[in-house]
């Protein structure tokens, strides 16, 4: 029964954790003008989140060390610093990002400026890190994230005709008045934004401190995997769905997070805009912990730092004034007055342009028999996957960036 | 005491070397970037380099592994690692000779990880950010656990 | 008669460029002003927080602004493009005028004024949408 419910709870993480401020901008805005001809992004996103984050966790099952570590061992330094300084680049600018999501959220429940609750916030998620143990928190906020299960209500709640739906989906489409380089950019960015590097990290950070050390977790690891993941992607299609169904006719183009949950105003009414503010605060605030904790993560695995504990930080004094370092440098960055909508966008853009570099490492050390022993190593579906999501992420990062200045960010 | 020769041409040739057990290594495979950690099992750096003793007689012995920014700068080389290495060396407070290093007597287990035979501090390898951290900036803070001397 | 492009765009001459500013310009605001009418039609089923409503008229309003200040720093390369010009830029004044009106409205708790407006709105998508190339 407690394995039940402790599967239940990875599951609930995975999903929760699958959906963050990217997303929420991201599928809004392809919804409403692209409909669901991008939702196969999405699956193909998934489905590269699946095999890296899988195949991290079962790195760390085999080498009982986190993926950076491992990936500085096998592919030395230079490797391991180009993907270290990558990833954490993109995961610094989310950090910003999902802390003004939170902001945003709290601004949309009371109506005071957002800039206002950003150094509270920061304040607030550096004594989380600083004295609560992470796991019950997990906990919390994957909870509280099942509150995204609300865009599944609204769009059923409409009654839409799910034959086009499924048809939409199914047979992507340029809409008029797109061009193709816009609808390729936000595929890119919709990918960037789902199959975010911190995702794989922080998941395979979460199997060492599980102590998923042994082979017998693997079953439970997996399932977490096959499940969750899905089901955040389920979730995307539906904000994907809501935006198309409510902003798309009305030529509403998404620019703040209010018109993200907006259409859940039009299908549930007061109650379930409540409900949709209450899911963004829940999965930007996990977000912005997960993602603040990557950054310190990643940098300490790979120069051999200790890492945080609760009750003796001052053995990890570099892990923890890094993380200082980095909420100070997202309150500043916020504090610029730069709309976080528009980070958001540059943060997954560039999230996609660093795929290669975080995967392609995992790859390789997934495959190598010395490190993970001949049981753990990549099976034939493992790397079948794993080099398939290379052909994807390979040609989405060499056009990111400039698809990004061609279409001026979508706008163009 | 000779350094290990930076004309050397990079990480993936196989250079073979005996310890002082007389154990031969793989020093690119089994030591390079490999986790260091002490008895209590913290984690107290990566071998960001090796030194080596030669005394013209026998073949070079591996004399002590080198931990730190300014290890690791002085081994990758190119611009980037000589600013690592630099500011590496711009920060220390105590006058050490260079990186943190190692010696291979204290030493006691080879795995996964290096494992050594004492307490970080013991063996007097704290990286000198660290320690000025932890006192100026982590330990004040309520919490942290650091007994104020 | 053989045009030189005023500025260096990749697709032609000046004055397809300023209909495509002209375009996107538009459709910005013909954004902002679905948003509000969204909102209104929101408050007049009563399915709107005011929090979220006056957030969203806020900004509603406040990106129709930049959107003007945006387009009114384009010149015109060519004289049949004052004509279009003008016509845009009263469009969107217009429509900057309407929204400031409704967050006011909105910030002082007079939410339910805002329904009658809705009509207004819907003029003036339509008003917008006529900036849509011809194609």
């Amino acid at each position: 029964m407690k394995r039940v419910f402790g599967l239940f709870l990875g599951i609930v993480t995975a999903f929760g954790g699958f959906i963050d401020i990217g997303d929420l901008v991201a599928d809004a805005q392809v919804g409403a003008r692209f409909g669901l001809s991008l939702a196969f992004v999405t699956v193909a996103a998934v489905v590269i989140i699946m095999c890296f984050a899988e195949m991290s966790a079962r790195i760390a099952i085999a080498t009982r060390r986190a993926a950076f570590d491992v990936v500085r061992e096998r592919l030395g330094p230079k490797a391991g610093l180009a993907g270290l300084a990558a990833s954490f680049t993109v995961t610094a600018m989310l950090v910003m990002a999902e802390l003004s999501g939170v902001a945003l959220a709290l601004e949309l429940a009371t109506s005071v400026n957002h800039l206002l609750f950003i150094p509270v916030l920061a304040v607030v998620a550096f004594l989380i890190v600083w004295k609560l143990p992470f796991e019950p928190l997990e906990i919390v906020f994957g909870v509280l994230g099942l509150a995204t299960l609300v865009w599944l209500v609204a769009i059923t709640h409409l009654a839409p005709d799910w034959g086009s739906l499924l048809h939409g989906a199914t047979h992507p489409s340029l809409p008029h008045g797109e061009g193709l380089p816009t609808m390729l950019f936000f595929a890119i960015s919709l990918l960037g934004a789902q199959a975010t590097p911190y995702e794989t990290f922080f998941f395979s950070s979460g199997a060492v401190e599980q102590g998923w050390t042994s082979k017998k977790s693997l079953p439970d690891m997996r399932a977490n995997v096959l499940m969750g993941f899905p089901l955040g992607g389920l979730l995307a299609i539906a904000i994907q769905t809501a935006s198309m169904l409510v902003l798309a006719p009305r030529g509403i183009s998404v620019q703040h997070l209010s018109d993200s949950v907006s259409p859940i105003a039009y299908s549930l009414g007061k109650l379930g805009l409540a409900v949709a503010i209450l899911a963004v605060f829940a999965v930007t605030f996990g977000a912005t912990m997960e993602t603040l904790m990557s950054t310190a993560f990643i940098t300490a695995h790979f120069f051999g730092w200790s890492w945080g504990v609760i009750g003796r930080q001052d053995r990890s004094s570099r892990f923890y004034a890094l993380i200082i370092a980095v909420l100070v440098g997202a309150v500043l960055f916020a504090l610029t007055t730069i709309d976080p909508i528009k980070v958001t966008i540059y943060a997954v853009v560039l999230s996609s342009v660093t795929l290669p570099v975080t995967f392609l490492p995992l790859l390789i050390v997934g495959n190598d028999r010395r490190v993970m022993g001949s049981t753990l190593v990549n099976g034939k579906l493992a790397n079948t996957v794993g080099s398939l999501s290379m052909l994807v992420v390979i040609p989405a990062a060499l056009l990111a960036l400039p698809l990004l200045v061609a279409t001026k960010a979508g706008m163009g | 005491m000779s350094r290990y020769d930076k004309t050397h041409d990079g990480e993936h040739d196989r250079q073979h070397e005996s310890a002082e057990q007389d154990e031969s290594l793989w020093v690119m495979l089994d030591l390079l970037d490999r986790q260091i950690i002490d008895d209590e099992l913290q984690p107290v750096g990566k071998v960001d380099d090796v030194d080596f003793v030669a005394d013209g007689l026998e073949p070079p012995r591996l004399s002590a592994l080198l931990s730190g920014a300014q290890a690791l700068g002085e081994r990758l080389g190119g611009l980037l690692g000589r600013t690592m290495a630099g500011t590496a060396r711009r920060m220390l407070t105590d006058p050490r000779d260079g990186a943190r290093a190692v010696p291979w007597s204290d030493v006691a287990e080879l795995s996964y990880v290096i494992q050594l035979r004492a307490g970080i501090a013991e063996l007097n390898l704290e990286p000198a950010l660290e320690v000025w951290l932890r006192d100026n900036v982590i330990g004040p803070l309520p919490g942290s656990g650091h007994a104020r001397s | 008669m053989v045009r030189r492009p005023s500025r260096a765009s990749a697709t032609g001459t000046g004055y397809a460029r300023c209909q495509r500013v002209a375009t996107v310009a538009a459709r910005a605001a013909d954004s902002t002003v679905n948003i509000a009418e969204l909102d209104a039609e929101l408050v007049r089923d009563h399915k709107t927080l005011t929090t979220e409503l006056q957030v969203s008229l806020q900004q509603a309003y406040s990106d129709a602004s930049s959107t003007l200040s945006g387009f009114d720093a384009v010149l015109p390369p060519h004289r049949s493009d004052v004509a279009l010009q003008q016509r845009l830029d009263s469009a969107l004044s217009a429509a900057v005028t309407l929204l400031l009106e409704m967050r006011v409205r909105a910030g002082q708790g007079r939410e339910t004024e805002l329904v009658p407006l809705i009509p207004q709105l819907r003029a003036m998508s339509v008003r917008l949408k006529l900036f849509e190339p011809l194609a």
